[in-house]
C-alpha cells in the first residue's frame, strides 16, 4: 500500500511538472512569419530544457522529419507520372505521423487530462486518439479546401485566422467540459456516488443527450483545430493538380498520429486503472482516490483550456 | 501491468512536457561575410524554404503567377511574412569574440526561387574592425519555438566576398554548452575567423 501512495504522490509531481511546462504546446503552434498580435505569448515563453534526455532523442528527430518532408514531397510529385510510387508514399506519410505527434500539441495532454479521471474502456481511449488525429487531418484538409477553392482568400493568413477563431471556439469548449467535470465530481464526492467504482459501464454515465459514446465530444473538440503540416501537405497537392493523392498522404498521416496521441490515452487510462486496482477491496480508499484523480484531471483540462484560451484570445 | 501503464503515462506524459521535434516549415540556410576595406561589414543571409511552404508562399503572393516575385510582391512578403520576425530576433544569433551581438534590423530583403523552392535573402549589419589578431564571430540560426527547423546547408553553406585583404577561415560545428537564444535542440554553430593581410579562407 506504501509503494502505491508513493506512486500516486509520483503522479501528482508529474502532473505539476505538466502544468509548469505545458505551455510549451502553444508556442509551438504559431507561424513565427505571420503578424502576431499576440506577443506575449510569442516572446516569453520558452521552457525547453537543455542537456536533457528528451534533447538527446529530439537531435536524432528533427533530421529524420527533414528527410521525411522531402521525401513526401518528392513521393507527391513522382506520382504523377508513376502510381507505384503510392504504396511508398502512404509508408512515409504514415511514419511522419507518427513522428510530427510526439512533438507538442495534437490534444495528446487534454485526451490523457480526460482518461486520467473517467471510466472507460481501454478500446475508447484508442479510438479517442484516432478521432483527434483524422478530426486534426479532416479539418486541415476542409479548410484548405473552403480558402483555397471556394473563398479564394490568401491561404497563409486565412488559414491562420480561421485557425484561430476555431482554436478559441474549442478552448472554450475544453474549458466548459472541464468545469462540468469539476462540478460531477464534486457532487459525487457530496452524495457519496459510488457508480465509477463499479466494474460495468452504469448507463448514466453515458452522454444523456445521444447514443455516441462520451469521449467523442472532446476527441472531436480538440481535433479541430487544424493541423499545419497536413494543411501545408494539401495546398501543395492542389498546386501539383493531385488532390487524392494528398488526401490519402494526410490519411496515412493522422494514422500515424492516431497511434501516438492514442498511446497517450491509453498510458493515463491504465494509470488510473493501476491506481484503482492496487487499492482493491478498500472501497472507501478507491471512492476517495477516484474523486481526486476526477478533480485533478478536470483542473488539468480546465488549466490547459484556460491557458490556451488566454493566450489566443 | 498496472505498474507498467503508471510507469508507462508517467514517461509519456513528461515527453509530451518538453519541446520536442515538431517543424512544420524547413529551412536550409547559407550565410555570405561581406567585408570592406576595414574588416567585416555584414552578413548575406540566404533561407531557401522547403517545396511545400514554399508553395504556400507562392500561391498566396506570386499574383501574376510567374513564379518569380516582383518588387511588388516582395514589399507584400516583406510585410506580412517576415516583418514579425524581428521578435524572434531574425532566427539569427551572432556572437563577436564571445560577446551577443543582437540582430535589431536587417536590410536589402529579397526573395527569389531556385526550381521549387524559395529563398528569402536578407542582409544584417555587423561592422568588426579587422586587425593582425584573429577576430571571431559566430553565427547560429535557429527558431525557439521550433514551428522552424533552421539548419546549415549542407552544400556550400558559407561563402566570403571582398575579402582579399584578409585570412578568413571557418568550421561549423554543434555546441552543446552554449545556446544562440535561450534554449537549442539543435545548437549547431558557424565559426568564422578573420585577420588582416594575405590569402584567401581555408577551412579550419
Amino acid at each position: 500500500m506504501k509503494n502505491y501512495k508513493l506512486l500516486f504522490l509520483f503522479t501528482l509531481i508529474i502532473v505539476a511538472i505538466i502544468l509548469i511546462y505545458t505551455p510549451v504546446d502553444i508556442k509551438a503552434q504559431q507561424n513565427p512569419f505571420l503578424s502576431n498580435k499576440n506577443k506575449k505569448s510569442a516572446t516569453k515563453i520558452n521552457p525547453v530544457q537543455s542537456g536533457s534526455l528528451f534533447k538527446g532523442v529530439s537531435k536524432r528527430i528533427i533530421p529524420i522529419q527533414r528527410k521525411l518532408n522531402k521525401k513526401i514531397t518528392y513521393l507527391s510529385k513522382r506520382i504523377e507520372t508513376d502510381k507505384k510510387f503510392m504504396l511508398l508514399l502512404i509508408f512515409f506519410s504514415f511514419i511522419y505521423g507518427l513522428i510530427h505527434a510526439i512533438g507538442p500539441g495534437h490534444g495528446k495532454f487534454i485526451i490523457s487530462s480526460y482518461f486520467l479521471s473517467k471510466k472507460a474502456k481501454p478500446i475508447e481511449a484508442v479510438l479517442s486518439g484516432f478521432v483527434i488525429a483524422f478530426t486534426h487531418g479532416l479539418s486541415a484538409i476542409v479548410i484548405i479546401l473552403v480558402i483555397f477553392l471556394i473563398l479564394h482568400l490568401p491561404v497563409l493568413s486565412s488559414l491562420t485566422n480561421t485557425t484561430r477563431v476555431i482554436s478559441i471556439i474549442s478552448y472554450m469548449l475544453i474549458t466548459g467540459i472541464a468545469l462540468i467535470l469539476f462540478i460531477k465530481a464534486i457532487v459525487d464526492a457530496i452524495r457519496n456516488n459510488q457508480s465509477y467504482l463499479s466494474e460495468d459501464e452504469p448507463a448514466k454515465n453515458k452522454n444523456k443527450f445521444s447514443k455516441l459514446p462520451a469521449f467523442l465530444p472532446i476527441s472531436f473538440i480538440t481535433g479541430l483545430i487544424p493541423c499545419p503540416g497536413a494543411a501545408t501537405i494539401i495546398l501543395f497537392s492542389l498546386s501539383t493538380g493531385a488532390f487524392m493523392v494528398g488526401a490519402l498522404a494526410i490519411f496515412a498521416m493522422s494514422f500515424g498520429m492516431g497511434i501516438m496521441i492514442s498511446l497517450f490515452a491509453v498510458a493515463a487510462l491504465y494509470a488510473q486503472k493501476g491506481i484503482m486496482k492496487s487499492i482493491s477491496g478498500k472501497q472507501a480508499i478507491q471512492f476517495k482516490i477516484i474523486i481526486g484523480l476526477r478533480l485533478i484531471g478536470a483542473f488539468m483540462l480546465f488549466f490547459i483550456g484556460l491557458l490556451l484560451l488566454s493566450l489566443t484570445i | 501491468m498496472k505498474k507498467i501503464g503508471l510507469i508507462l503515462f508517467v514517461a509519456l506524459f513528461i515527453l509530451a512536457s518538453y519541446t520536442w521535434a515538431h517543424p512544420h516549415v524547413f529551412i536550409e540556410g547559407k550565410a555570405s561575410f561581406i567585408f570592406n576595406k576595414d574588416g567585416l561589414e555584414s552578413i548575406n543571409v540566404e533561407w531557401m524554404f522547403d517545396e511545400m511552404f514554399s508553395t504556400m508562399i507562392l500561391t498566396d503572393y506570386d499574383a501574376n503567377k510567374d513564379k518569380k516575385f516582383s518588387a511588388n510582391e516582395v514589399k507584400k512578403i516583406k510585410d506580412e511574412a517576415f516583418s514579425n520576425l524581428k521578435d524572434y530576433k531574425y532566427f539569427t544569433f551572432i556572437r563577436i569574440n564571445k560577446k551577443p551581438f543582437k540582430v535589431k534590423y536587417v536590410t536589402d530583403f529579397n526573395v527569389s526561387m531556385s526550381g521549387k523552392n524559395m529563398i528569402y535573402h536578407f542582409s544584417v549589419p555587423c561592422h568588426v574592425k579587422a586587425n593582425a589578431n584573429n577576430k571571431e564571430l559566430i553565427l547560429a540560426y535557429h527558431d525557439e519555438s521550433y514551428y522552424i527547423d533552421l539548419y546549415l546547408s549542407e552544400n556550400n553553406p558559407v561563402s566570403f566576398q571582398n575579402n582579399e585583404e584578409f585570412v578568413t577561415k571557418f568550421k561549423i560545428k554543434e555546441n552543446d554548452d552554449y545556446s544562440p537564444g535561450e534554449n537549442t535542440i539543435l545548437p549547431q554553430e558557424l565559426i568564422m575567423k578573420f585577420k588582416k593581410k594575405s590569402e584567401n579562407h581555408e577551412k579550419l
